[in-house]
């Protein structure tokens, strides 16, 4: 069944019109849903509290770990769901939790608390913020209940400029990213020519904007995963599109392919990279599972990478030929009218 | 022939098992390495390791005038992260995170608990002083207004122009000869010749006459980048910004020991996946391929925990990661072209030698920028995109070498070993069911060294 699936002539590029409304029709979607759900901006980027509870018990035991993060947990959804005021809810969640490993004797829960999705600077305003802390603080107080100087350290405020680091760190930064991938077109146009180029830059682009809302309906947390998916996709989609137009470019130099129509000898090159990216495609989902190893923690740097992945393997090796060839039509009809 | 090529291979592949065990497991005792598991080899960022942030607000006079002084937070940002990471570099600590919050904050990260050297570098003022050739001061920093650099098409030179304000230009107007920048405290040479200590210098004079009356110093030198640097630190010093700590925390380290858990585990299980998938699709081949892919990744742990630049954390996983990806699909591209000119009735010897030469171009390009990628992430990111680029840059071009010349390497000393009867079953290629013996492709014939008549033959024809 493989090797029929494989050897199957699909001609990409003579259902490249339906193909292509597909591809415009899914970016159009992937925009939108990136527009209705955002990212998951999470604590880095959106601001929150950080709280350490200092249990006086071994917390590497992880029975004792777990029955205090339940402990914790129990106790802010209590305040959450306790709020009397129903048009204003506390909102609190627990976004981490993990043990202060900077002492020997770890007996230090560090907590976050993410508080109700707003950003840092739209509490600073509000005025709000103090308050619903300040019970948090004081219930967690009530239920450890230390006298001790440090047995409750102080809430902690973080990342309270969060959108400042976004525009200061990350934007350049998916920028930079860009204009790897316009460099690397221009690559593509010194090994090649320049509609090849252009073809496998539209579906870098394409693959991108797929990433991002796949990044977005998956809810994995904005930040530095979302960069590595980013340059990670970048490199899947090169491969993908490099490999297919290595293949166009051998058969146009070919003496049985190269009087062969446009549309014939691009549908004859994705014949024959079919397989590769097929099974190179599966090994490379296969080994993005491995990073699963790491434990459930890995899984959203898993997710990036198989969004990444799957993004430009529909992108890099699915629309660079129809997008070739349409580039390729659309040149030879403007060359055909100048010549009339 | 045979007896070397067997003795080549047992050694390489004793050297890979002897590495793997090298880089993954802590050897107390014998070698003070501890190997990627053991957390005094590797350097973890901040995230990851543990570490110390602070946050330093500058002192503006006036929440309406903080627009004004984005530019020279930025400068002395900048200046910061030089002084901060010579520092940390010279005790072989991984290098601080800079990052700027809001118009008027600055927020460093170092991977090291001891925070106060660090706060001390960050207090510290940079006060300028114009000096002549003699060493005197002849202007204080505080009648620079700006610095900046320029491309001089005529000179096709970069230039370096400090403006000065009015009072700065006329006390300029009657010196002459070559001017130094210099920071009062540190002695840090900003500008001028090379300092008596060695100290840095831009080798760039003053042109008098004409910059001096538009107020301006020029400098000239072809070095841009350098030139930047010091018109960055000029600025940085000019008008001095009081920063002030407002505030300063632990960053737990919790994550190392996962992100260590992450890349053992990760690595093995990926090697196992790997040479499974290998093993059982390409048989003798895939086995060879799966010891190029163990050198490959072995040798990028070891490279990540010895150089200084490089930092574990989740983003240099995910770069791990694609470069595995890259080796592997690298050869999976090149076995199935194997297997298609073999049955194309190519023998195995020429299936493989065609494979490699067909295939060298599709692989070198997606190296090359992977590369090319990797050095740019790495040069001009931060944080996430230079830890990523970072190891990127090393995995890209470890796979290219493993995939395009180690590969190549032990299957040519398979071949050695098997000679002309290797098994095509073996390396699991097959021919077509309807495959004819006429339908055999002969070798080429090889290459053989010409001899001196045939050498000189021709060129005799040409005389």
């Amino acid at each position: 069944m493989f090797k029929d699936l494989m050897t199957k002539d699909y001609k990409p590029t003579a259902k490249f019109k339906p193909f292509a409304l597909a591809f415009f029709i899914l970016l159009a979607a992937a925009v939108a849903v990136v527009a209705i759900f955002g990212f998951n901006y999470d604590y880095d980027y959106k601001g929150g509290y950080e709280f350490s509870v200092r249990v006086g018990a071994d917390l590497k035991d992880k029975a004792v770990y777990d029955r205090y993060e339940g402990e914790i947990k129990a106790l802010v959804e209590e305040l959450r769901d306790s709020s009397s005021d129903d048009d204003a809810p506390y909102g609190f969640k627990v976004v981490k939790t993990y043990l202060n490993a900077e002492q020997e004797n770890v007996d230090t829960i560090v907590f976050r608390v993410d508080y109700t999705g707003k950003t840092w600077s739209e509490l600073a305003a509000s005025g709000e913020t103090h308050t619903a802390v300040k019970d948090l603080q004081e219930a967690l107080k009530n239920k450890y209940d230390y006298t001790g100087a440090d047995a409750f350290t102080e809430v902690k405020l973080k990342s309270c400029f969060a959108p400042a680091e976004f525009w200061h760190e990350f934007v350049p930064a998916v920028l930079l990213v860009a204009a790897v991938a316009v460099l690397s077109a221009a690559y593509f146009v010194v090994r090649f020519d320049f509609t090849k180029a252009f073809a496998v830059l539209i579906s870098l682009f394409g693959g991108a904007f797929l990433y991002l809302a796949l990044m977005a309906l998956a809810r994995v947390p904005f930040g530095g995963l979302f960069l590595a998916g980013l340059g990670a996709g970048l490199l899947f989609g090169l491969w993908n599109a490099g490999y297919i137009l290595h293949h166009i470019h051998d058969l146009e130099k070919s003496d049985k392919y190269k009087n062969l129509p446009n549309y014939a000898l691009i549908d004859a090159a994705f014949g024959k990279s079919l397989k590769v990216l097929c099974i190179g495609f599966a090994a490379s989902l296969a080994l993005v599972l491995t990073t699963l190893f790491g434990g459930l923690s890995t899984v959203f740097l898993t997710a990036s990478l198989a969004a990444a992945l799957v993004a430009n393997a529909f992108t890099g090796a699915l629309a660079v030929p129809g997008l070739y060839n349409a580039l390729l039509a659309a040149k030879n009809k403007r060359k055909g009218r100048d010549k009339r | 022939m045979r007896k070397k090529a067997i003795i080549k291979l047992s050694a390489i592949l004793t050297l890979i098992a002897a590495a793997l065990v090298f880089t993954f497991l802590p050897i107390d005792g014998i070698v003070k390495y501890r190997g990627v598991a053991g957390t005094a080899a590797t350097r973890f960022d901040a995230e990851s390791g543990g570490g110390m942030y602070a946050v330093y607000q500058a002192r503006v006079p006036d929440v309406s005038s903080r627009a004004r002084y984005v530019d020279q937070l930025n400068a002395r940002m900048f200046q910061q992260n030089i002084t901060v990471n010579t520092y940390l570099q010279n005790a072989n600590v991984s290098a601080a995170v800079f990052s700027r919050q809001g118009s008027d904050r600055i927020r460093v990260q170092v991977g090291i608990t001891e925070i106060a050297p660090i706060c001390e570098l960050m207090e510290r003022k940079i006060e300028l002083a114009v000096l002549d050739s003699a060493g005197v001061e002849v202007l204080e920093g505080s009648h620079i207004t700006n610095a900046r650099i320029k491309a001089n098409q005529i000179t096709q030179n970069y230039e370096l122009f400090v403006e000065l304000d009015a009072e700065g230009a006329e006390a300029l107007a009657v010196v002459q000869g070559t001017l130094s920048v210099i920071d009062k405290a540190s002695r840090d040479l900003y500008g001028g010749e090379e300092g008596a200590d060695g100290s840095e210098g831009y080798g760039y004079k003053l042109i008098d006459g004409l910059a001096l009356a538009g107020s301006q110093l020029t400098v000239e030198n072809s070095d841009s980048q350098k030139l930047n640097m010091a018109a960055l630190r000029i600025v940085a010093g000019a008008r001095p910004l009081e920063l002030k700590l407002v505030g300063a925390d632990a960053v737990s380290a919790t994550d190392a020991e996962r992100v260590a858990k992450l890349v053992m585990w990760g690595t093995v299980a990926a090697a196992v996946l790997v040479l499974a998938f290998l093993l059982a699709r390409y048989r003798g081949l895939g086995l060879l391929a799966a010891a190029s892919f163990l050198a490959c990744s072995v040798l990028l742990a070891f490279f990540m925990a010895v150089l200084p630049f490089s930092k574990l954390s989740f983003a240099a996983v995910a770069a791990m990661a694609v470069c595995f990806i890259l080796n592997l699909v690298g050869h999976i591209a090149l076995f199935e072209r194997v297997k298609e000119e073999y049955a194309l009735g190519k023998s195995a010897q020429a299936s493989i030698a065609s494979a490699f030469k067909r295939l060298l171009w599709p692989l070198l390009d997606i190296h090359i920028l992977a590369v090319a990628a990797g050095a740019a992430l790495w040069l001009l990111g931060e944080g996430a995109a230079a830890g990523f680029g970072t190891v990127l840059l090393m995995g890209a071009a470890l796979s290219c070498a493993a995939t395009l010349a180690f590969t190549r390497y032990l299957i040519r000393l398979a071949i050695q070993i098997y000679g002309d009867g290797i098994d095509a079953g073996k390396l699991a290629l097959k021919r077509p069911a309807n495959f004819k013996d006429s339908d055999r492709i002969p070798d080429p014939e090889p290459k053989t060294e010409k001899t001196a008549e045939e050498i000189i033959a021709p060129e005799a024809e040409n005389v």
